[in-house]
């Protein structure tokens, strides 16, 4: 069984998290709860280190349906971007399927591409 | 660019209890008519994260059926404003906005009778509210006068109307 | 920008009420409500959303505690400005960190800003985030004013073009 398929994902009130086979995460709802680094960031960890424990070659998320999030929120795929660019050629690409109609996916996301290297890859719909 | 919607002239402030230099806790000038579904649920949250449950309960009532009233029988110039204040004896709510002169009358006529029988016009206001299928008259002032037990004020000028409901803290 | 620039005119919606994360998400959803009903502009509505989401977190993490410290907020909506004023009294500390912030974060266009923003954030991953001014500029497209007050609060306005 993949690690991917074994996280536990956090239970909050106005966020959802769904992982699907093979390499897919897809989040929906908003962000905008005091620290979603200590309710979200081990979820994040666990979806990055599961990813390269089953050794994929690329984990799509699709943040499409997450309508808004605060800037504390912006900064968990930040941290993201920052372990996938440190993992190197050993890692996966992390690739971001993003709504260009929201402003903070177009916004966020063009920037995070930038400082992220060639293993960040967002795809704007 | 879109066209921009802004208010002007601003509607005029609600009729106000503070004194120089006391803020409100709410004010709202709408320049379009307010939705009450998405404004009261609001109302509602706010009084009770600041009164009791039973005067945040007084409170949505008498802003509804203000701007319920006002909404009913507001002129066409759809400005309204919205005030929640408290001050070291009272809390009040108060909306504020135009109409016709024959709506000030019947008005000033309701509050008169509010004033010495309210009872007596609740009931008579509910039998006729139910008697005239779904058409609520004046029923939402003598609401806020029996079942809120809030004191109702009226300030005029010229074709503005200030209504406001207050009790004690 | 550091300024002592007021919005010009009474505003059209005021609040007050305490410093507590539980009105929030009510205040905020609230004024982009208005927002979008007075101007009939989702995009802005949107930009007003996120500078509240911003200048309430704030403004609540960084109160001081007691009866003086109400937030009070106001939403000024004219034909040419757009204005969201928090006014608050913070920390003092907080109080220079922002003022820094501030002034480092107009040495740069907005957009230098954000990306600046992020490469800090990414340098210091137990560092706090940080993002929420720069994002403000960049995202919401909003100057932002700073206002000391004698009483000793704050004012922070973010002033935009519909």
């Amino acid at each position: 069984m993949s690690k991917l398929s074994q996280i536990e994902i956090p239970n909050l009130p106005s966020f959802e998290l769904s992982i699907s086979q093979p390499a897919s995460v897809a989040m929906r709802g908003t962000i905008a709860i005091p620290d979603p680094g200590l309710a979200l960031g081990g979820c994040f960890r666990a979806l990055h280190a599961a990813a390269l424990s089953d050794g994929l070659p690329e984990l799509r998320v699709d943040v499409r349906q997450l309508t808004f999030v605060n800037s504390s929120a912006i900064r968990l795929f930040v941290d993201w971007a920052s372990w996938v660019s440190a993992a190197g050629s050993g890692g996966y690409m992390l690739r971001f399927c993003t709504d260009r109609r929201i402003t903070w996916q177009r916004t966020s996301f063009a920037v995070l591409q930038s400082l992220g290297g060639k293993r960040i890859s967002v795809e704007a719909q | 660019m879109n066209r921009v919607n802004v208010p002007s002239p601003r509607p005029a402030p609600a009729i106000s209890s503070l004194g120089a230099g006391e803020r409100p806790l709410i004010s709202v000038s709408w320049d379009h008519s307010p939705q009450l579904e998405q404004f009261l649920p609001f109302v509602n949250a706010y009084a009770k994260g600041r009164f009791s449950n039973s005067m945040a309960e007084r409170i949505t009532l008498a802003t509804n059926e203000l701007l319920d009233n006002a909404l009913r029988y507001g002129s066409l110039a759809r400005e309204f404003s919205f005030r929640l204040e408290m001050n070291s004896s009272s809390v009040g709510v108060s909306v504020r906005n135009s109409t016709v002169q024959t709506r000030i009358d019947m008005l000033v006529a309701q509050l008169k009778r509010l004033e010495t029988t309210p009872e007596q016009v609740y009931a008579s206001e509910l039998e006729r509210s139910a008697l005239s299928s779904g058409r609520r008259s004046m029923l939402g002032l003598a609401r806020i006068r029996h079942e809120a037990e809030m004191q109702l004020e009226l300030a005029l000028e010229g074709q503005d109307v200030s209504l406001r409901a207050f009790c004690p803290r | 920008m550091i300024s002592n620039l007021p919005p010009s005119n009474e505003p059209l919606v005021f609040l007050r009420f305490r410093p507590a994360w539980a009105y929030i998400d009510g205040v905020r959803e609230f004024c982009r409500f208005f927002c979008q009903a007075t101007y009939k502009q989702d995009e802005l509505a949107e930009r007003a959303r996120l500078v509240l989401q911003e200048t309430l977190e704030n403004a609540i993490k960084y109160s001081t505690p007691g009866a003086l410290s109400e937030l009070e907020l106001e939403v000024h909506a004219e034909k040419d400005r757009f204005a969201i004023a928090i006014t608050s009294r913070p920390d003092p500390r907080h109080l220079q960190n922002l003022k820094t912030e501030l002034e480092h974060l107009t040495l740069l266009d907005p957009e230098a800003a954000y990306v600046a923003a992020f490469v800090r954030a990414a340098n210091e991953p137990e560092a706090s985030a940080r993002l929420g001014l720069a994002r403000m500029r960049y995202e919401g497209r909003f100057e932002l004013l700073l206002d000391e007050q004698a009483d000793g609060r704050v004012r922070i306005t973010a002033v935009g073009k519909p």
